[in-house]
């Protein structure tokens, strides 16, 4: 029986090349496994995102919301978090953000580039 | 006293120079003493300034250029974005929250930019192209040696 929920791990930037990138990729997907559910996008390796890869977000929503599915997103890190608030992503679905960084500041987030 | 700077950079209207600007802006403010939030917010902007100009601007074509003057006098930062696209009719509306041209996109370029800057301008007249300055006050702190790297 097909697995009803996917967890996706996009790595690195989230901008209109990358974004485009994962969108085509998750469509794809979506479109082979018409049985799924849940989406899961694991924020945790995402270090930047902008409008773009907001708007790629809302896409995928929108695409789950079609079918009756859920989306979340998780381990998003303090700026991604806070674009998710200005955009008001956080009224459309689950965000949780990545505990780990309210304590260890520094650790492991903000990679200089 | 970090001293003041400039860099323009001229660069091919493709999507993969967005993160190209992002890198050098990084380099360009490293000895400013940024927090990681202020450079972040700073690269937030000019992502969005750039990518307007290659989305809306040159509506995708590859072939044109996008120029980028970032410069820090007296700890003002001013970075200048400039297309010779098609320009913005109305620029009061196209800085309206949620007002896209486009439906794949959110309208959010224009309130990131005002969010995460002190201030804003744009200029722009259809068929004459835009310029957008990023204005943005830097912490004015002496630069400190042993916190580098």
């Amino acid at each position: 029986m097909e697995k009803d929920t996917l967890t996706i791990y996009p790595q690195g930037d989230l901008d209109m090349v990358t974004a485009k990138k994962v969108k085509d990729s998750l469509d794809a997907i979506l479109y082979n496994r018409s049985g799924l559910k849940n989406l899961i996008i694991n924020l945790g390796d995402i270090s930047f995102i902008d409008s773009s890869g907001l708007g790629m977000l809302i896409g995928c929503y929108k695409v789950m919301h079609g079918r009756q599915g859920k989306m979340m997103l998780c381990d998003a890190n303090d700026t991604v978090y806070r674009l998710l608030e200005l955009s008001g992503m956080k009224k459309l679905m689950p965000v949780m953000r990545l505990e780990s960084q309210r304590t260890a500041r520094g650790e492991g987030y903000g990679k200089r580039q | 006293m970090v001293k003041d700077n400039s860099v323009t950079l001229k660069v091919k209207s493709i999507g993969e120079n967005v993160s190209l600007v992002r890198m050098v802006v990084s380099g360009f403010l490293f000895p400013y003493d940024l927090t990681f939030e202020a450079l972040d917010e700073i690269k937030i902007a000019l992502s969005e300034a750039v990518s307007n100009c290659i989305i809306h601007g040159y509506e995708n074509a590859e072939d044109q250029e996008v120029t980028v003057k970032m410069e820090v006098k007296e700890h003002q930062l001013t970075i200048q974005v400039i297309d010779t696209g098609i320009g913005i009719a109305d620029i009061e509306q196209a800085m309206e929250p949620a007002f896209s041209t486009r439906e794949e996109h959110m309208g959010l370029g224009f309130v990131f930019m005002q969010t995460f800057m002190d201030r804003i301008e744009v200029y722009s007249q259809p068929g004459q192209g835009t310029t957008v300055l990023l204005h943005k006050t830097l912490p004015a702190g002496e630069q400190k040696i042993d916190e580098v790297g």
